[in-house]
């Protein structure tokens, strides 16, 4: 039964997924120690190299090796959408729990301050919060959290409010288990597979709206790599030598892919009706 | 023995419930009063939605928040009815324990069954987890559960009505409760499961020597089961006495009527249907679908008179 729910034909985009992302863990763990060259140092001597044996991705306008700047990049990148998908399903999950199991006045307080952020699209609020703290990598992460929180809250809420309705939350209180306790045994562990999986698919979309800033210049600050970065780097070359900025786009792409269909994946291995049909056929 | 035995342990006076609703407030129990002794096995018998569940989830204060509870009702002399929620809930789960109704649906699906009835220990009893393990294990094995220990760590889709019934019984028993109501615990599950569900809830019920409200619409379950059975028929009693008066000798015409229409007296129903609880008919409320009623059923709301021997009956016509 487990080996059927794992299997290839039944969870494709699972695998798939599941071979992107392990292809990026590898190069985000292992990438420093292959590359040879030094993402930072300039050698205006080698400007502009097509992709070769030595430079696989190419050098960029100032000698810098394309590849190690890629790899360094998607470390920066990476480590910017990880946090911030942590910091911003603590808080959503926290409002929305609070909201759906409280309900009542607190609700609608915390649901209209959700809507007034819902309100603004994301690129725009998160570019008017960097404007007002100033660009840099940590304030790139604060205003990226404080966008992306309603997604998780409004998710929490829904599912809680599911929860609640539920004939074992009763028999909960029926226990004597006091609302803490409550959402901490019975709330959280059931919501937590929906969570996991919104929190997957939203890495792909943090690490665009994150490049995104950083092409703007609100975000990672030169000369350190960042994938956005490094595609705004390219774009005086973009006739002349395009891989410098196609690869960083190529591999900002592949990431998102990778997360997405995994969370495509996990949505549908925690789905109970596409279980349901998995077992009938 | 005697004393220990007439001990009252709930006395509910003149019990309402009513829901607001947008249109008027619907009743959904009448005053009810009614007393259970200490380890008395009292039956509340009743076909759906004439109250029953309602008067038991009133009792523990289980009813949603567009819920009204008038009257009053004491647990051993303290006052419930208007008790805060707070002190409220250091008595369920402790002295106070539900076996819920819906077997499917009162385990929650992401925790371990095992888990489930230790749960309960742990958050009144102060034990570590190895006693709180061995606790419940025993008991599980008293209610005659299959695959043990093993059992104890599926989770509830992996086990059948049946099996999830008796982990709710454990769960409703495991902390020694004094007073334990039992809400329809055959409802959904057949025959052979029925049986062996019930037979073991009595086992257990004896031996802990544990009061019980039980509600059901079952007359089999009752039977078996019950010492006092109460009938009630849109939301108020109509009848209450021992068991074999009840059940063998009933006075009420509702009662003589679900009698009647069991499988094996021969399948005779009562005619109509109990009315919707925002149309309750005038005078007695049973008059309409009555075949003695008279002119005064139409007029008067009878109240419920004593026959002796603990025997109430709500008519104007009971000849004892």
């Amino acid at each position: 039964m487990k080996c059927r729910k794992f299997s290839v034909q039944r969870n494709l985009l699972l695998w798939i997924g599941g071979a992107i992302l392990l292809v990026i863990i590898f190069v985000l763990v292992f990438g420093p120690s292959l590359c040879t060259h030094d993402p930072l140092k300039v050698d205006y001597t080698l400007k502009l190299r097509a992709p070769c044996r030595e430079y696989p991705f190419g050098t960029d306008g100032m000698g810098r090796s394309v590849a190690a700047r890629v790899v360094y990049g998607l470390r920066t990148s990476m480590k910017i959408a990880i946090v911030v998908m942590l910091i911003s399903c603590v808080i959503g999950v926290c409002v929305g729990v609070l909201s759906g199991y409280v309900g009542g006045s607190v609700d609608l307080i915390l649901m209209r301050v959700m809507e007034v952020v819902l309100a603004f699209p994301d690129t725009i609020l998160a570019l008017a919060i960097l404007g007002t703290l100033g660009g840099g990598m940590k304030n790139q992460i604060i205003a990226l959290a404080l966008v992306r929180w309603t997604k998780y809250a409004k998710m929490a809420r829904d599912e809680t409010m599911r929860l609640k309705k539920e004939e074992y939350m009763e028999a909960a209180v029926a226990m004597g288990n006091g609302r803490f306790r409550i959402v901490l045994r019975y709330v959280l562990p059931g919501i937590i597979g929906q969570i996991l999986v919104l929190a997957t698919m939203s890495i792909g979309p943090i690490i665009l709206s994150g490049a995104t800033l950083s092409f703007l210049g609100l975000g990672v600050q030169l000369p350190n790599p960042e994938l956005g970065l490094l595609i705004n780097e390219g774009r005086d070359f973009i006739r002349s030598a395009g891989h410098i900025s196609l690869f960083p786009g190529l591999v900002t792409a592949l990431t998102t892919l990778g997360f997405n269909l995994f969370g495509e994946g996990l949505n549908d291995y925690f789905d109970p009706r596409l279980k349901e049909k998995a077992v009938s056929d | 023995m005697e004393e220990e035995q007439t001990r009252e342990l709930w006395r509910i006076e003149r019990l309402q419930v009513f829901f607001k609703t947008r249109g008027n407030d619907i009743m959904a129990v009448n005053e009810f009063s009614l007393s259970i002794y200490q380890g008395e096995r009292l039956c509340l018998l009743g076909e759906s939605g004439c109250g029953k569940s309602v008067f038991g989830m009133a009792l523990l204060k289980l009813l949603p928040e567009n819920a009204e509870v008038l009257g009053k009702a004491y647990y051993k002399g303290m006052e419930t009815v208007g008790m805060s929620e707070k002190t409220f809930a250091r008595l369920r789960g402790t002295e106070i324990a539900v076996i819920p109704q819906g077997a499917g649906s009162s385990l929650d699906p992401t925790m371990r069954c095992g888990k489930q009835v230790e749960e309960c220990l742990r958050l009144h009893e102060k034990e570590n987890s190895q006693v709180c393990r061995q606790k419940v294990l025993s008991l599980l094995k008293r209610l005659e559960l299959p695959r043990l220990p093993g059992i104890a760590r599926d989770y509830p889709f992996e086990l059948s009505g049946g099996m999830k019934q008796r982990i709710l019984v454990a769960a409703g028993i495991v902390c020694h409760p004094q007073f334990l109501l039992v809400d329809e615990p055959t409802k959904g599950l057949d025959w052979g499961c029925r049986d062996k569900v019930i037979t073991l809830l009595k086992k257990l019920v004896e031996d802990e020597e544990t009061s019980v409200l039980l509600i059901t619409h079952d007359f089999n379950v009752a039977k078996s089961l019950a010492d006092r059975v109460v009938v009630m028929y849109a939301g108020e009693i109509v009848e209450y006495g021992m068991r074999e008066d009840v059940l063998e000798r009933p006075v009420h015409p509702y009662s003589k009527g679900l009698l009647a229409a069991l499988p094996q007296n021969g399948f005779q129903a009562i005619e109509g249907f109990s009315p919707p609880l925002d149309q309750i008919p005038k005078g007695c409320r049973f008059h309409p679908r009555c075949p003695h009623a008279t002119g005064r059923c139409a007029q008067e709301h009878p109240n419920l008179t004593d026959l002796g021997e603990g025997r109430e009956v709500r008519c104007f016509y009971a000849e004892g």
